[in-house]
């Protein structure tokens, strides 16, 4: 299960991420179906990510990571 | 910040009006986050969200990497680059140099006029909208980029024209 907060998600993108950004996104990821609502805590509102998230997510980075070995092989042939 | 609220979607308000209301109250005031959350409820105007995609909707892989894909864009917050900053200053720079001397051939033109003088502020203030393409409202569509520079050159225009008419009767 992953929890992040807003300050988590700022850091680890390493983005100045907007409120209006970060709940469009998450009001498509919930629509999706690929994070839901983990129940308020306090003033946290926590989401956690789906199994059919957690299997789009690890697709999407085995895509990047392809794209980035392809690109590290062509650019070392240069 | 919160009164923006009332600019997105009922619906939407209904669902997610409550927490972002929390994390705004958690915020300082700041120009960026009045853009972003005008930006946000165009695009949430735009992209109702109605019809939730069901986890085993098409094969695996195209569908899920085209999802994601699709997740990217539309209101992304993209990095502001070195070369988004120049162009940003070049636009707001050069629009109000451009319009200004506009405005000054149109005094000049037609004299000391209260509806002319009125629009002066446009000078500055348009070419700032469109500079904002390359920063706040970066990553967003063209659809939601157009409607919030739009919209507000119309209120602007509005307002400055309810102005330059309030001063010709005085």
């Amino acid at each position: 299960m992953l929890r992040r907060t807003y300050s988590d998600i700022a850091r680890i993108a390493d983005l100045r991420l907007g409120p209006g950004t970060l709940y469009g996104a998450i009001a498509r990821l919930e629509a999706r179906g690929m994070i839901e609502s983990a129940g308020a805590e306090d003033r946290r509102n926590p989401y956690r990510i789906t199994a059919f998230g957690e299997k789009a997510l690890r697709a999407r980075l085995a895509s990047i990571q392809n794209v980035a070995r392809v690109g590290q092989r062509r650019l070392a042939s240069a | 910040m919160t009164w923006l609220l009332a600019l997105y979607p009922p619906r939407w308000r209904r669902r997610y009006g409550g927490e972002l209301r929390d994390l705004i109250g958690s915020q300082p005031f700041s120009l960026h986050a009045v853009v972003d959350l005008i930006a946000g409820a165009i695009d949430a105007w735009l992209e109702p969200q109605k019809i939730p995609m069901q986890p085993d909707a098409g094969p695996e892989g195209v569908t899920m990497i085209g999802t994601m894909m699709k997740l990217g864009c539309a209101g992304s917050r993209e990095r502001v680059t070195r070369e988004d900053a120049r162009k940003s200053l070049a636009v707001s720079l050069g629009g109000t140099l451009l319009l200004t001397a506009l405005w000054m051939a149109m005094h000049i033109r037609l004299g000391d006029r209260t509806y002319v003088d009125a629009f002066s502020a446009m000078a500055f203030l348009v070419p700032y909208l469109f500079s904002l393409r390359y920063t706040s409202l970066k990553g967003r569509s063209l659809r939601t980029q157009a409607i919030f520079i739009g919209g507000m050159i119309l209120m602007l225009t509005l307002i400055l024209g309810t102005a330059g008419w309030i001063a010709s009767k005085l």
